[in-house]
């Protein structure tokens, strides 16, 4: 990136509560000009209040929300730059497709014909040409997926709110989707805030991720900063399989981290700051960083013994216990070969992986 | 799903059909008797004629009835849709537990005996000293018909999905214009068959209209005074006028209720 992106909103110690309960404690978020940020969280985590706090679907209990820099926090719902896509997509039933497609022009007074063009635009766009005269109750549910996003488009917002969009999909018209959505968003180049509890949707689509739990924000990143480059625990055990390793910091240097651990020593990098001698937190490397054999070189060894290989299609998952401390289970990945992994169990091997597949978070 | 024995739907079926013709018999004997004279024990055939028909299009007293019976329906359905629509949004967009209270109000003079209802409204306006006229029939009828048609509006806008007035105004509607362009015709079928069985409520209801009436009269309370004097062939023929009328707005209500949504 060669300058320094704008950012268009922001979000300032946001805080949302409903009676007694807090649903959302001192969020800060900034949303740049133009990228895809998909919030991240399981349900109950506080994402879609976001959404609804940007959007004007509610009002933050604390904190405030910002447009360009101004204080938008007051600003109703009507008046916000904003568009939503809908969890139920929200079509209006009673209209066609094209008066659906066109509403946001026709309350605010655009002439007819501006309107029938720019919603055969619109139409377009997302691939539903000759669509205007059917009524949503006569589409599928992609195609009405792609209606909402056709609506909310046509304003051109400064921001699309996604408030899980594909969540009734099947997998299959999901994926497409998820390309289709991100190809639209480069064509418009307008900013999109993609709601979603599918971790594999989030990486796939976004610029970056926002990861949310219990009301608050757990890191914000790159889909590769967040899977390799957690800022805690909980968002490494979040993404897919990791290792854990319980470990405390010997020596921190330039040139990263030397860690203790009972099953010996650990050379890892980290990215966050402030970590110090005798901080202890885990070490953790991706099932699929491993390399299993005698031969492979990394700094990273252990000794293992093989208790298990499955074969579970396109890679094989292997279990394996380290010799001189038992209780440490690791998983490892391997690329699946047609005539099997040679790997019998019981048999010991070395287990190394470097130290730039090697990460540290601290407790 | 639970299904009956045969034994079982034989035996309901043919309590149905009891029912329909004890309920509905004598009304075809009405019906045939508004065309056929009965003389001496016996139908004369020969004596077939729209004659009962023809005296009721002259009897000045029950063409007043029927133009009352329709003014008093027409405007105390309408005053009732709008209070009842006015009354249903505020139910629904509220949180007070004032609400109840006054959803209770709203169905207590449905709920109550016509009676106690038409003696509190007579009480009312003779209290407040408003003469007893066409005028208090018709308030007498809004405050009973006001129950079932904020009922069913109700019941439509709290099955429309929240997300629809939030789409609209995320589109950037105002209030109004969400109501004119989403609301109002999302809401329109049950509007409509809350319109059809308000009327025909008001067109049957004899109690309340007897205590609260002035000197005017409504179809029922006519229909009612003519019997007092026997069956005659123009009461016969009343009657089926009134069967064919109500079934077609029956007929009306059930398209309404039945009809998609998108229409």
């Amino acid at each position: 990136m060669d300058e320094m992106p704008k950012t268009l909103v922001e979000l300032r110690d946001v805080a949302k509560r409903y009676g007694g309960t807090e649903v959302l404690h001192g969020v800060n978020l900034a949303l740049r000009d133009g990228e895809f940020m998909t919030v991240l969280g399981p349900s109950g985590s506080g994402k879609t209040t976001i959404l609804r706090i940007i959007g004007g679907l509610i009002r933050p209990s604390g904190g405030a929300v910002f447009l360009d820099g101004v204080d938008i926090s007051a600003m109703p719902i009507n008046q916000r730059p904003f568009n939503t896509v809908f969890q139920d997509y929200a079509l209006f039933p009673h209209m066609t497709v094209a008066a659906n497609v066109g509403y946001g022009l026709t309350v605010r007074g655009v002439a007819r014909a501006e309107i029938r063009k720019k919603v055969d635009e619109a139409l377009h766009l997302v691939a539903l040409d000759g669509f205007g005269t059917r009524y949503p109750a006569e589409l599928s549910g992609g195609q009405q997926q792609r209606v909402a996003l056709a609506r909310a488009i046509i304003c051109q917002p400064r921001l699309i709110l996604l408030d899980e969009p594909l969540g009734a999909l099947d997998a299959e018209l999901r994926r497409q989707m998820q390309r289709f959505l991100k190809q639209i968003q480069r064509e418009i180049r307008t900013t999109f805030l993609f709601i979603t509890h599918d971790q594999e949707e989030a990486v796939t689509i976004a610029d970056r991720i926002c990861v949310m739990n219990r009301g608050g924000i757990e890191q914000i990143g790159s889909p590769r900063e967040v899977y390799y480059r957690p800022a805690n625990e909980y968002v490494a055990r979040f993404f897919g399989d990791n290792n854990l390793i319980d470990a405390t910091v010997a020596d921190s240097g330039a040139d990263g981290l030397r860690l203790a651990s009972a099953s010996g020593e650990f050379r890892a990098r980290t990215s966050l700051a402030g970590i110090a001698r005798g901080q202890a937190g885990k070490v953790l490397v991706r099932p699929e960083a491993i390399v299993l054999g005698d031969a492979a070189g990394g700094q990273n060894r252990i000794r293992v013994r093989i208790e298990d290989a499955s074969f579970v299609g396109p890679v094989s998952q292997v279990r394996v216990r380290a010799v001189a401390k038992p209780d440490l289970a690791l998983l490892v990945k391997l690329p699946s070969r047609a005539e099997g992994i040679l790997l019998a169990p019981g048999s010991e091997m070395e287990a190394s992986w470097s130290e730039s597949e090697c990460h540290f978070v601290p407790a | 799903m639970i299904r009956l024995s045969r034994g079982a739907n034989a035996v309901l079926l043919s309590i149905a059909a009891f029912v329909l013709v004890v309920l509905y018999g004598p009304l075809l004997v009405a019906v045939f008797f508004s065309f056929f004279t009965f003389e001496n024990n016996a139908v004369n055939w020969g004596s077939f004629s729209f004659d009962a028909y023809a005296s009721l299009a002259h009897d000045e007293g029950i063409i007043t009835a029927v133009l009352n019976t329709f003014l008093v329906g027409a405007v105390a359905v309408s005053i009732a849709l709008v209070l009842g629509t006015a009354l249903a949004f505020h139910y629904n967009g509220s949180r007070s537990r004032f609400r109840e209270l006054l959803q209770l109000v709203i169905f207590l003079p449905f709920l109550m005996p016509p009676i106690i209802t038409g003696l509190s409204l007579l009480v009312f306006f003779r209290e407040a000293d408003i003469p007893r006229s066409l005028i208090t029939v018709i308030i007498g009828h809004a405050v009973f018909v006001l129950a079932l048609v904020y009922r069913i509006i109700l019941n439509r806008l709290q099955t429309l999905p929240s997300s629809l007035v939030a789409a609209s105004l995320d589109l950037g509607a105002s209030r109004w214009q969400t109501f004119r362009y989403v609301l109002a015709p999302a809401l329109m079928p049950a509007i409509g068959s809350a319109a059809i069985l308000a009327f025909a409520l008001s067109f049957d209801e004899t109690l309340i209209t007897l205590l609260v009436t002035g000197t005017s009269s409504t179809l029922p309370m006519r229909l009612w005074a003519m019997m007092r004097m026997g069956f005659s062939p123009d009461i016969n023929a009343l009657v089926a006028l009134i069967l064919i009328g109500s079934t077609m707005l029956a007929l009306l209500a059930m398209r309404f209720v039945g009809a998609p949504a998108r229409r």
